[in-house]
């Protein structure tokens, strides 16, 4: 009994060591640490960057008034690589930085154009930043764009960029803009890199999009940047990331507009919905990939700008005529953009055509960004319209 | 002064599970991609197929044998000295298994949650729980096991069902992967994590003979069924290109699982499951250590062996840690491992020859010596 | 002159008078034999044992003899015993009886106010120096016989041969009568004291289910337990505790059902302690319980005996002790601490549901200040994004880290807890004042802590109190403090190490040869039968296998008659 006493003594005294000696170890206190919610980076001169650190400030953020302070911090520095930004930055808040809450990482387009895999290698080493992390590239730097979010509806920065991208879903976000597919796409042959694009306003009353952005005029989502390896080499338009989102992701909630066929001043808005059983298939002869795409597609009409009836059989295989023509050139036209002007596998083509090869030794030999550009594409689109009634 | 040991066939059941299971957590489907790629979860089909065929073959066997573990046997078979030498080496072959373990779960651990603290804080940790189960004894062990292990493996369960929106077929083609050679140099290699089997032909005396069918089978095809579904949501979700940099396989998992806005950050829990895991497995196969090794030297009193048992199987790991080799998946080591399944069979093919502990002699022989 | 005097008294010195204080002198046991006869005797400490011979009591060997029939001797004895004209609740009354034509000497003693003085009086004494003067048609063959039969008309009686049986009954409620010339005497069982009625219970309570609860007599208690089992094979087998006290003390358990070594373990162990006093069963179940090292309880206390009745008719076997509102039950193994009364008396989903709060209660008790302390500082990625912020703005102006602010939080809770029980009746309300404003708005104020601590420890406490066993929760807000401090040590790590730990604990423990943790480790048949979810009623057709009864089945298969269509019926159709 008595040795029993003696173990749980000794089993206290470790425990009370341990407790007073963990402050040495993981000063982890959840005020002492600043939570970086988005990082930018920014050319600067010769080899270096400009990190920027937007952090949050949470005593504005749960204050809730929103007049009361600024919500953020935002830090830039000029370094060479990504971890001694963060040190600096860490001294220069007086905290230290945590990575585990960063919502995007933002990349101008100057630098996305030089390339930025070194540096996101060195952000993914980090166990802390989260493999979810949107990257956006920002046609007029990286600065320029976290500076002009202010948002309004919610206090929170960091709640402005989850609901920003959760709305944007509906129309062309897709997951391959994410931390981790993009590094895999940058670093792989499978298929290549998009990024979310963000350019300055020009023209809000061509989208339909939700009120999230009517709040910060400045900056607009342009669609998606294209990557060939870690190089940005062009950019799509909402209508063709719309596409592409059509094209490959799972989104079954696709708004898309067509001129009314029977009323050249109109035009009609339809929601897609992908049917499970439409299929890519990729072959590849004489080392020419023949890319067969049968898209079936159901429509709902949601607004019709004319008077026409479309649940009325006729009228509505006019739409669906209509649908299938818009639908069969903006494809073609998306799909040469990318394999012929950009020569980037976006669409991720070369994930189905690794279903050809037997082992991975014969897939790489295949060399897939070589034959590419070569794609012949044979596209089949069946759209059904869902009448009402 | 012992008491006699006894427990069921579902404790040992799980204890078996666990022993697998732990290194699932550790770096398991990883490893799998390395040798496999794309077709990395071929390979834990393989084992656990080449594991039954050895196990089935080890009960054939066993059939000529009593109730009796394999110190007993060796004992019957080769004397007091073969009993020593069987018995040292296969403690030396556990202290190998539990220290490098150690050293891995310790630096997995300090990767993933702690990662400000010191290896040796970490590694201390988990001593203490090795500690307080050897202290425990094997009963004990084995019986907290009986209901952590399905919890635990519930809670992987339930992660990887978290994950399965991420599938993506695509990832596993090219079908076969690294191609035939690749998977079978990975499917020997590889085996050893079943290497810890030994462990089961220790416990036959406690969970009396008859069951041994029982608790082999289950545990091996469940414990296989683990490996596959884990290493084949692994492979799902991650391409083979970045699959084998990830550094903890299913923690990786883990973070990839989104549910809803409020509840994005699932790999904390992964933490406590996995840490769980670890704590059986360390604990499990010191409690062995230090019961084979007491009565390999028919030593009456285990507890006071418990302390120094312990500094010497820290110290292994934390130089197994300075030594900087990436040792737990090195082949040479794989190799090594399989001593944990070759050693048994060795012993049991003997004991079966000489049919010692059948009927007559055997119970009472068995009594004697506990 | 008062004034001036009283001033005189601080500025003039006077003479105090000695004020004699009082020292407490060690007082070593004496050995009376010397000290009766001091006077003859030349020892060491001679002038000590002078005046000992107060503390000196009647040596037990004399007690051992039997009755003498020397009234006068049995009349020394009685007295010095009870050192009698100075023990004043002891009476003491001469009488005479006519037997025949003898007039016989006699006395009877007893202890006032732990009789019934209404029946000494009319059922003892009037009829023995009233009755015995009539004229009865039967000839006395022997004195004793006769008083036996004809004169005493009180319905519990029993001759007494020893002293020390006549000292047990006299000091428990009895009245001894002796008789000039008998060389035993009459025991009468008169107890009547003044006691508490059966009540409803006090920290056992249900909604639905019977209201009543152990009182403080044994025989009362023993009694609600017979009325409800109405078994005869119901066996209460008396012991007595103490040495001094003999304290009556009950085994209870169904003859046909508990296992015999299971019994004869419980009976071992009671009768097995030697103490002076014991006072209630709270003392009993430490003294005879396995494991006193064990933070969790492994004998179960309860006053409510329709869960005794339960549990003995499961297997079980219960102890009750004279004094002593709980009942002690044993073994007991985990599941036993999680269940009430209740369970089975409302439809089983509901209880389904019940238990499952029960056990995420526990689970909150158990772990959720841990668990908060371990994602605040090492996983802070696990909270979302818009609560992290919440918290580190609450946090912002407290001093103190989490696990300190925890601590402090976790204590003055508890110490309103243990406040509110002791704090008397009529100021009970300011406890409830002073500890809301400590735990509530004030301390948030004063950024003494945050306020999602405040969350933490109310819902940690709500938790605690939906443990149904008191002990059990006792022990569970004890392990906490070392979850709290295993979470700020390392995490999920430190709390997966405590639970490891803590299964070892728990499963290492064995309650009467029952290992603590059964049905889940040691996994038992039958597992989750009435443990975890509750099955509908007829399907509980055995008694838990842990217990090994001689009766495994409480039910036969078909427990409902009317599910099975009758033979006869379906031929009168």
């Amino acid at each position: 009994m008595d040795r029993k006493i003696k173990v749980i003594s000794l089993f206290l005294s470790i425990a009370i060591c341990a407790v007073t000696l963990v402050g040495c170890y993981n000063n982890g206190e959840i005020e002492n640490l600043a939570y970086v919610i988005a990082i930018g980076i920014d050319e600067a001169d010769s080899n270096s960057f400009n990190l920027i650190f937007q952090t949050a400030v949470p005593k504005s953020i749960a204050g809730g008034s929103g007049g009361g302070g600024e919500t953020t911090v935002i830090t830039s520095f000029k370094t060479d690589n990504f971890l001694s930004g963060l040190k600096k930055t860490g001294e220069y808040v007086g905290r230290k930085i945590n990575l585990s809450h960063t919502k995007i990482i933002v990349v101008s387009e100057k630098v996305a154009k030089e390339g930025v895999t070194a540096f996101l290698n060195g952000l993914q080493q980090n166990m802390e930043i989260r493999p979810n992390v949107n990257v956006i590239i920002a046609a007029d730097g990286a600065k320029k764009y976290i500076e002009s979010v202010h948002p309004k509806l919610s206090s929170s920065p960091a709640k402005y960029y989850d609901l920003l991208f959760k709305s944007y879903e509906t129309d062309f976000l897709v997951p391959s803009t994410q931390l981790e597919d993009y590094l895999y796409r940058a670093k792989n042959y499978g298929a290549q890199p998009v990024a979310i694009y963000m350019g300055i306003d020009k023209d809000i009353n061509e989208s339909s999009k939700p009120s999230a952005d009517e709040e910060s005029k400045k900056m607009i989502i342009e669609g998606l940047a294209v990557f060939k390896m870690d190089k940005m080499v062009g950019n799509l338009d909402p209508q063709e990331a719309t596409l592409f989102a059509l094209l490959t992701g799972a989104n079954n909630n696709i708004n898309i507009e067509v001129k009314d066929p029977l009323d050249d001043r109109f035009k009609v808005l339809g929601n897609i919905i992908k049917e499970k059983s439409s299929i890519t298939k990729v072959t590849v002869k004489n080392g020419k990939p023949e890319i067969d795409i049968n898209l079936k597609l159901k429509i709902d009409v949601k607004a019709v700008q004319s008077d026409n009836d479309y649940d009325e059989p006729d009228k509505a295989a006019k739409l669906k005529k209509a649908y299938e023509d818009y639908l069969n050139e903006a494809l073609k036209a998306l799909l040469s953009k990318a394999t012929y002007d950009f020569k980037s596998d976006i669409f991720g083509f070369g994930e189905l055509t690794k279903r050809n090869f037997n082992t991975i030794e014969e897939w790489e030999k295949a060399k897939w960004p070589e034959i590419f550009p070569q794609s012949e594409y044979k596209i089949k689109i069946d759209v059904n319209i869902i009448r009402q009634g | 002064m012992k008491n006699k040991i006894e427990f069921g066939s579902w404790e040992a059941t799980a204890l078996m599970i666990n022993l697998v299971f732990a290194q699932v957590m550790l770096i398991f489907p990883k490893d799998m991609v390395h040798f496999g790629g794309s077709a990395g979860w071929m390979i834990s089909i393989i084992i656990t197929l080449i594991t039954l065929i050895y196990f089935t073959i080890v009960v054939k066997l066993y059939k000529n044998i009593g109730s009796l573990d394999l110190i007993d046997i060796s004992a019957s078979v080769g004397g007091r000295i073969f009993k020593v030498v069987v018995g040292l080496l296969i403690t030396v072959f556990l202290t190998l298994v539990v220290s490098i373990n150690l050293g891995a779960f310790a630096q997995t651990f300090k990767i993933i949650s702690l990662d400000k603290s010191p290896l040796e804080y970490v590694g201390v940790l988990f001593l203490i729980g090795m500690l307080a189960a050897a202290y425990y004894g094997i009963e004990v062990v084995a019986r907290i096991n009986a209901f952590l292990v399905p919890i635990v493996i519930v809670g992987f369960i339930l992660i990887t069902l978290g994950a399965i929106p991420e599938f993506e077929t695509n990832n596993l083609f090219p079908i076969l992967g690294d191609g035939y050679a690749s998977i079978a140099k990975g499917s020997i290699l590889k085996l050893s994590v079943f290497s810890s089997i030994i462990i089961l032909f220790f416990m036959v005396p406690f969970f009396k003979k008859q069951y041994l069918k029982k608790v082999g089978y289950s545990s091996i095809i469940i414990s296989g069924l683990l490996l596959l579904w884990s290493t084949l949501s692994f492979i799902l979700v991650f391409p083979y290109e970045i699959a084998i940099d990830k550094k903890v396989p299913i923690f990786q998992l883990a973070r990839r699982i989104e549910i809803g806005n409020y509840l994005q950050r699932i790999e904390s829990v992964f933490v406590l499951i996995s840490a769980i895991s670890a704590f059986l497995f360390l604990g499990v196969i010191f409690t062995f250590i230090i019961y084979i090794f007491s009565k390999t030297l028919d030593l009456k009193r285990s507890k006071p062996m418990i302390l120094p048992m312990a500094v010497i199987v820290f110290s292994l790991a934390l130089i197994s840690k300075r030594l900087n080799i990436e040792l737990i998946g090195s082949n040479a080591l794989n190799l090594i491992w399989l001593t944990g399944m070759a050693l048994p069979l060795v012993i049991i093919i003997m004991g079966a020859v000489k049919k010692v502990g059948v009927k007559d002699n055997g119970g009472v022989k068995n009594g004697q010596k506990n | 002159m008062g004034f001036l005097n009283s001033i005189g008294k601080y500025i003039f010195y006077k003479e105090q008078k000695g004020k004699e204080g009082f020292v407490l002198k060690e007082n070593k046991a004496i050995n009376c034999e010397t000290a009766q006869n001091i006077a003859s005797l030349d020892v060491f400490d001679k002038k000590e044992l002078e005046g000992a011979f107060v503390g000196c009591t009647v040596n037990d060997d004399i007690l051992k003899n039997n009755i003498s029939s020397d009234i006068e001797l049995n009349k020394k004895i009685m007295m010095t015993t009870y050192d009698m004209p100075k023990n004043t609740d002891l009476l003491y009354r001469e009488f005479n009886i006519t037997v025949k034509d003898k007039v016989l000497r006699s006395f009877i003693v007893f202890i006032d106010g732990m009789t019934d003085r209404t029946v000494i009086s009319n059922n003892i004494l009037q009829p023995l120096m009233l009755l015995s003067n009539l004229e009865i048609k039967e000839k006395p063959v022997d004195v004793g016989e006769f008083i036996f039969n004809r004169l005493i008309p009180y319905n519990q009686i029993k001759k007494v041969q020893k002293y020390t049986e006549v000292i047990s009954n006299v000091n428990f409620g009895g009245c001894v009568i002796f008789v000039e010339g008998l060389e035993y005497a009459f025991m009468a069982d008169t107890k009547f004291w003044d006691h508490r009625g059966v009540n409803a219970p006090k920290s056992e309570t249900v909604i639905r289910g019977p209201q009543e609860a152990f009182n403080e007599q044994i025989r009362a208690n023993t009694a609600l337990l017979r009325k409800i089992l109405k078994d005869k094979d119901l066996m209460i087998e008396g012991v007595t505790i103490g040495k001094r006290s003999n304290t009556p003390c009950a085994v209870m358990y169904i003859k046909d059902i508990a296992n015999d070594s299971l019994v004869r373990e419980v009976l071992k162990r009671v009768k097995s302690i030697k103490v002076d006093y014991i006072f209630d069963s709270g003392e009993l179940e430490q003294l005879i319980e396995d494991n006193t090292f064990m933070a969790a309880p492994q004998i179960l206390a309860t006053e409510r005996p329709d869960k005794v009745a339960m549990m003995l008719a499961q297997g079980n076997v219960a102890v009750a002790l004279d004094g002593s509102p709980f009942v002690l039950v044993m073994p007991a193994t985990i599941t036993e601490f999680l269940h009430t009364t209740e369970d089975s008396n409302i439809r089983f989903p509901y209880v389904t549901f019940i238990r499952m709060i029960r056990i995420i209660g526990i689970a909150i008790a158990l772990l959720l200040p841990g668990i908060y302390i371990a994602i605040t500082t090492f996983h802070q990625e696990m909270i979302p994004t818009n609560l992290l912020f919440a918290i580190e703005a609450a946090r912002e102006n407290v001093p103190f880290p989490c696990v300190v602010e925890i601590l402090i939080m976790e204590l003055s809770f508890e110490l309103i807890r243990e406040a509110g029980i002791r704090v008397p009746g009529a100021i009970g309300s300011t406890i409830g004042i002073v500890g809301g404003l400590i735990l509530g708005q004030a301390a948030v104020m004063a950024n003494i802590v945050s306020p999602v601590m405040i969350i933490i420890v109310a819902i940690t406490a709500l938790g605690s109190f939906s443990v149904p066993s008191f002990s059990m929760s006792f022990s569970i807000r004890l392990i906490r403090f070392a979850y709290i401090i295993l979470g700020a040590v390392a995490g999920f790590l430190g709390i997966a190490l405590g639970l490891v730990l803590n299964s070892l604990l728990l499963a290492s423990s064995k309650s009467f040869g029952v290992p603590f943790l059964t049905p889940f480790g040691p996994v038992t048949k039958d597992k989750y039968a009435d443990k975890l979810v509750r099955q509908p009623i007829w399907k509980q057709e055995k008694r838990p296998d842990y217990l090994n009864t001689k009766d495994i089945k409480s039910q036969p298969k078909i427990s409902r008659g009317w599910s099975v269509k009758d033979s006869n019926e379906k031929d009168e159709d």
